[in-house]
């Protein structure tokens, strides 16, 4: 224990006593700005103080007997997290932006992005995804390593006889010159649809499969190649600047929303969920679109920190 | 089963916690906003084998370790130490046990403090803290001045610092 956490420790407990009692005056928010900016440990201090002040207040909804008994906590699921867990549909698992920074060559935000790469192809980037280029002598390698993206190769022929190959999770999915669509769900399910022509879908231990214009297909490494009910056009709306709605769960719908929003949706009420929804929205005004929609429903929205709740 | 929901005042009240405890450890209100959707995806995506009944000190626990993960990997893959392969195992550590554990010790270790303390000073801790009383309730109830009070608080909240691990060890 050295002196100087000792007398951050005595700032911090300062400055949170001093919180405690009412909002700080100009003067004081001033000075305390100017505290936390001397030194990143007074942050980390005051964060300290602040989360052991929180964590107290725990002791009040804590039965004494339990408390080293983990498994006596075993009972039924906490009603707040079984209707949490049937939100995880809701919340797209995004991966850490640092960890994608690492690997990726493009990277979108909550917008749509398309880029054209050296040989011409084209490749429409839904938001929050993220894509590596492979290419060398022999191949036109991308990966997906995030989210879903529509892809425009260029034509193989005599001036370039490289294949172009999308790799996305344990997925291989070759174009015999067309346009086709793959989302990446994790990296051991994917979809896939395809726009124009063929496409040749291979996953390791799985027979592999030719898929023609309109047919869409799910790549699991369980189940394997297997077609899937799903309009490559509908899958695509997103690429053309809408979403379009036609009376799937509400679910469902948060699910396609969210990657093209800063903020997830997040539904509080379980009940809503199977709530069918029928609307179009545009990626270009999804800020005054989710309120409407919700609006529309019955429901609330409420902005807090990384998070847009639906109520 | 019952089907009660959540709160958004509690969502809301929890995630402005977690935003600026995470703010306050990096001056950096975007990554903070970050974080804190990413303790709440993994809040979310706990299967529920354990329940956890009191998501505070959960969330506390996962932004801690998220912000730590953070810390490193930015360092990793800027030195480019860590293949990336091995980046993608990290990915999926959820709430393993360790996190269940920590996030129950982090409480214990409080209470355990507060057993240690001065009698005075665990009540007036007591009163405003667990039970929610004001200062000034606090000091009417035990026939104290109110800077009696905050100075025991002070007291109780130096003591607790020292003797339990925090982040800026």
């Amino acid at each position: 224990m050295t002196h100087s956490r000792r007398s951050r420790h005595a700032q911090a407990v300062r400055w949170w006593l001093r919180s405690q009692d009412g909002p700080l005056s100009a003067a004081e928010q001033q000075a305390l700005d100017r505290w936390l900016a001397r030194d990143p440990a007074h942050g980390e201090a005051l964060a300290a103080v602040e989360k052991q002040w929180a964590l107290a207040g725990e002791l009040a909804h804590r039965p004494p007997h339990q408390r080293h008994q983990p498994a006596a906590r075993r009972a039924a699921m906490a009603p707040w997290l079984a209707a949490a867990t049937v939100l995880l549909a809701v919340l797209l698992w995004r991966g850490p932006h640092w960890w994608l920074q690492a690997r990726a060559d493009r990277i979108t935000g909550a917008a749509v992005e398309t880029l054209t790469l050296d040989d011409g192809s084209r490749v429409t980037l839904a938001g929050h995804s993220a894509l590596r280029l492979d290419y060398d002598q022999n191949h036109r390698a991308v990966t997906l390593l995030r989210g879903q993206a529509v892809f425009h190769p260029a034509p193989v022929n005599a001036g370039e006889p490289r294949p172009f190959t999308v790799q996305a999770g344990d997925a291989r999915l070759t174009a015999l010159g067309t346009v086709f669509w793959v989302r990446r769900l994790d990296a051991h399910e994917q979809r896939v649809a395809v726009l124009e022509h063929r496409v040749l879908a291979r996953l390791p231990g799985h027979p592999e499969q030719r898929l023609a214009t309109g047919q869409s297909a799910r790549l699991s490494d369980r189940a394997g190649i297997r077609p899937l009910a799903l309009d490559p056009t509908r899958a695509t709306d997103w690429s053309r600047g809408v979403l379009v709605f036609d009376g799937e769960p509400l679910s469902d719908a948060l699910a396609r929303i969210n990657p093209f929003r800063q903020r997830p949706l997040v539904l509080l009420d379980r009940a809503r969920a199977g709530t069918p929804v029928r609307a179009v929205l545009h990626l270009d005004n999804l800020d005054g679109g989710v309120p409407a929609l919700a609006d529309s429903l019955g429901l609330r929205t409420l902005e807090v920190p990384g998070l847009t709740l639906l109520y | 089963m019952s089907s009660q929901s959540p709160t958004p005042a509690l969502y809301a009240e929890y995630t402005r916690k977690i935003h600026r405890y995470l703010w306050l450890r990096t001056g950096d209100t975007e990554l903070a906003a970050d974080l804190t959707q990413e303790c709440f995806t993994r809040l979310l995506a706990h299967d529920g084998e354990v329940p956890i009944e009191r998501p505070l000190p959960y969330l506390y626990t996962l932004a801690g370790r998220l912000l730590t993960d953070h810390r490193r990997r930015h360092e990793t893959w800027r030195t480019g130490t860590l293949p990336p392969a091995d980046l993608d195992g990290l990915l999926d550590d959820r709430a393993g046990p360790a996190t269940l554990y920590e996030t129950h010790r982090q409480v214990d270790d409080i209470e355990a403090a507060l057993r240690r303390l001065p009698a005075r000073s665990r009540n007036v801790f007591q009163l405003c803290r667990v039970e929610g009383h004001t200062y000034r309730e606090a000091a009417r109830e035990l026939r104290l001045s109110v800077s009696a009070v905050q100075k025991h608080l002070t007291l109780a909240m130096r003591y607790i610092l020292d003797q339990t691990h925090t982040d800026d060890d």
